[in-house]
């Protein structure tokens, strides 16, 4: 076979990214469409996070300010209970819905008071954990079905290149070369989604436990205060 | 893992969504109209080469004695013609057309314009070869003349006026010379003057070519200026030899008149060698200025050589004479291939005789070889192609087909070559005959002594 057939075998490639995704096989389209719909979903779940966990500890920072200010329990939580608070705000108002609704009504049901404010600062803690923590799975499924999924555009690429390579007849580079080229194209888009998919998931964990542990502590501190104020109420009132 | 439609309407707070798919579309459209990968180079095929020994490269070459013969005439024909035709290139009426453009080199340029050569040419041949049938004239006439003169001289002699008449001979011989003498001097003298000034004048073409080497503008100009020169000088030097005939042509006239035979006879020899001279002195003029000719219109050439000619070549491919070859039909059907040698596949060596044979030789070599000084240097023992007639004698020179590359080695090797032509023939005994076609060729290493 002379170079000229060669070159006449050898199929004109477009080498620019959109060639590549346009000579793609339907199944590794469909790879790509999806990894990079995949990748869009991350970034946007990447930034909605951050924004959040921003907006979570500018909160918090206030909250403490105000909790440690001086003001009266009672004050705060008029001032908290309306605006349907979050992060450490949830935690003091659960805790003090808690306490009023014992002191409320005919009986004092003051025993077992501290042991209910544990349980509603418990479930508080999760809930607003479970609101941190939302959304953040799929960046860890991300990362790592990415490149599996990459992957397997890739397999299937090749298989259809060298179908057509066999379909050719022809083995030179300039035959071989674009089918694979356009096949690993799917595993760069894999990749492409999954290296920022981990690096934020790890990321946004990290900053979710730091959340829930500062939470934890507030909710420690908290209870030992309004225990103290039972016990306080309990002596006076044997 | 809470998947919500992202797309509802617009939160403040959760701008994620937007954000990405906008980034996202950046970055595609960024990479598609900047990152544009090269395209790929053309594909090369690569050619499997294969490596061969001395002895296969000779197996391969020996030929096959049992191939069908090739026949005598080499017919390459595939079928036969229904019209005989042999159109042989030599015996073609018109010479084949010279390709359309060549590469700008002076042989080929000068090849090109050895036609036009012969045009520019010919004018000047033709003065002289009409300055030649003028002198011919000429000669038949004083031929004539002479013998009109002897004719009336026996007349004279009859009538017993000879004493008196021989005296007027005598007189108007004497005269006649001088006129002639005069009349040959002063024609040299035109003659030189005009060789002279013809000399200048070439002198001056030539400086003009120089000149015009120099420059490209004024070369056209300073050709046609030498070339009108140059003519201008042989239409001069022609009339100048038409007087110069004419004069001579009186001067005979003169001496029929005197009878005198010996001056006349001394003067057509004489005129005979000016002519000889003066035509000679033509043909060189004419070569000098035909080849300063030629050579401008080489370099012409060779400028316009340089430059692609569509035209000639459309000229060439659009002309439609008949083809010169002769195609693939002949009188008859070659259906034979021609195989190998005639006589091939011999009867090989045994490795055993081979061995025997070499050390034969080497020993009838070893007497004539004297090894070079530092031979005890020797690392590589030189391979010796030796090609043998049946006899023992050499076919061919023989060859260093392998030798060390330093000069000890080379010299060892040259010494054997030596040794090789001056023991031949060589003593092969009898019984190594019916293998000549395997030894014919030998390829061997050869150790000699290194003292």
């Amino acid at each position: 076979m002379t170079p000229a057939d060669a070159m006449q075998a050898a199929p004109v490639v477009d080498m620019s990214l959109f060639g590549l995704f346009w000579q793609a096989h339907f199944v590794v389209k469909i790879v790509m469409v999806g990894l990079l719909g995949a990748s869009i979903w991350c970034w946007s779940i990447i930034v909605d996070k951050t924004l959040l966990f921003r907006r979570t500890e500018a909160e918090m920072d206030a909250f403490e300010e105000a909790f440690w200010s001086g003001r009266s329990l009672e004050e705060l939580y008029r001032s908290f209970n309306d605006r349907q608070p979050t992060g450490l705000g949830a935690l003091f108002v659960a805790a003090m819905r808690e306490w009023k609704r014992s002191f409320e009504g005919s009986g004092r049901q003051i025993h077992s008071l501290s042991q209910r404010i544990d349980k509603v600062l418990d479930v508080t803690i999760q809930r607003e954990v479970e609101r941190l923590d939302s959304r953040l799975l799929f960046l860890a499924s991300i990362g790592s079905a990415g490149p599996y999924i990459g992957l397997f555009g890739t397999v299937w690429g090749i298989m259809t290149a060298f179908t057509s390579i066999a379909a050719s007849k022809n083995t030179s580079l300039a035959v071989v070369a674009p089918g694979i080229a356009e096949a690993l194209f799917a595993t760069a888009i894999g990749l492409f989604a999954a290296i920022p998919a981990v690096l934020a998931y790890n990321k946004l964990q990290a900053t979710v436990a730091k959340s829930q542990s500062r939470l934890e502590g507030f909710a420690d501190e908290f209870s030992a205060i309004l225990s103290r104020q039972i016990d306080e109420r309990l002596s006076v009132a044997a | 893992m809470a998947l919500r439609w992202p797309f509802k309407q617009y939160d403040r707070r959760e701008p994620g969504v937007w954000i990405s798919g906008a980034a996202h579309a950046a970055v595609l459209g960024a990479a598609l109209f900047a990152v544009a990968a090269p395209p790929l180079p053309n594909a090369q095929e690569g050619v499997p080469v294969e490596v061969l020994t001395e002895q296969e490269f000779s197996q391969m070459t020996r030929g096959q004695r049992d191939a069908e013969k090739p026949e005598n005439t080499p017919n390459r024909a595939e079928r036969i013609a229904e019209k005989i035709e042999e159109r042989e290139p030599e015996n073609a009426k018109t010479d084949a057309p010279a390709a359309p453009t060549r590469t700008a080199d002076m042989k080929v340029a000068a090849a090109d314009a050895m036609p036009l050569r012969s045009d520019t040419a010919d004018p000047v041949k033709e003065e002289a070869e009409a300055a030649a049938a003028k002198a011919a004239a000429a000669k038949a006439e004083a031929a004539k003349a002479e013998a009109a003169k002897a004719e009336a001289a026996k007349a004279a002699d009859a009538k017993a006026k000879a004493e008196a008449r021989a005296k007027a001979d005598a007189a108007a011989k004497a005269e006649a010379a001088k006129a002639a003498a005069k009349a040959e001097a002063e024609k040299r003298e035109e003659l030189q003057k005009l060789i002279e000034r013809e000399q200048a004048e070439a002198e001056a073409a030539a400086k003009a070519e120089a000149k015009a080497k120099a420059e490209a503008k004024a070369k056209a100009d300073a050709k046609a200026k030498a070339e009108a020169k140059a003519k201008a000088d042989a239409e001069a030097k022609a009339e100048a030899e038409a007087k110069a005939r004419e004069v001579e042509h009186q001067k005979q006239l003169a001496d029929a008149k005197a009878k005198a035979d010996a001056a006349a006879k001394a003067e057509a020899d004489a005129k005979a060698k000016a002519e000889a001279a003066a035509k000679a002195r033509a043909k060189a003029m004419a070569d000098a200025k035909a080849k300063a000719d030629a050579e401008a219109k080489a370099r012409q050439q060779a400028a316009l050589a340089e430059k692609f000619n569509a035209g000639d070549i459309r000229q060439t491919l659009a002309s439609h004479a008949a083809s010169q070859s002769t195609g693939s039909t002949g009188r008859e059907v070659q259906r034979t291939a021609s195989l190998g040698a005639a006589s091939g596949n011999a009867q090989k060596l045994s490795p055993s005789l081979r061995d025997a044979l070499v050390g034969m030789l080497q020993q009838q070599i070893e007497r004539c070889y004297s090894a070079p000084p530092g031979a005890t240097q020797g690392v590589v023992l030189p391979m010796l192609d030796i090609r043998l007639n049946p006899d023992g004698s050499l076919t061919t020179e023989p060859r260093v087909m392998r030798s060390g590359q330093n000069s000890v080695d080379q010299s060892i090797a040259q010494a054997a070559l030596r040794a090789v032509r001056r023991c031949a023939p060589y003593k092969i005994p009898a019984q190594y005959a019916p293998y000549y076609n395997d030894w014919k060729a030998i390829n061997a290493e050869f150790e000699f002594s290194p003292v």
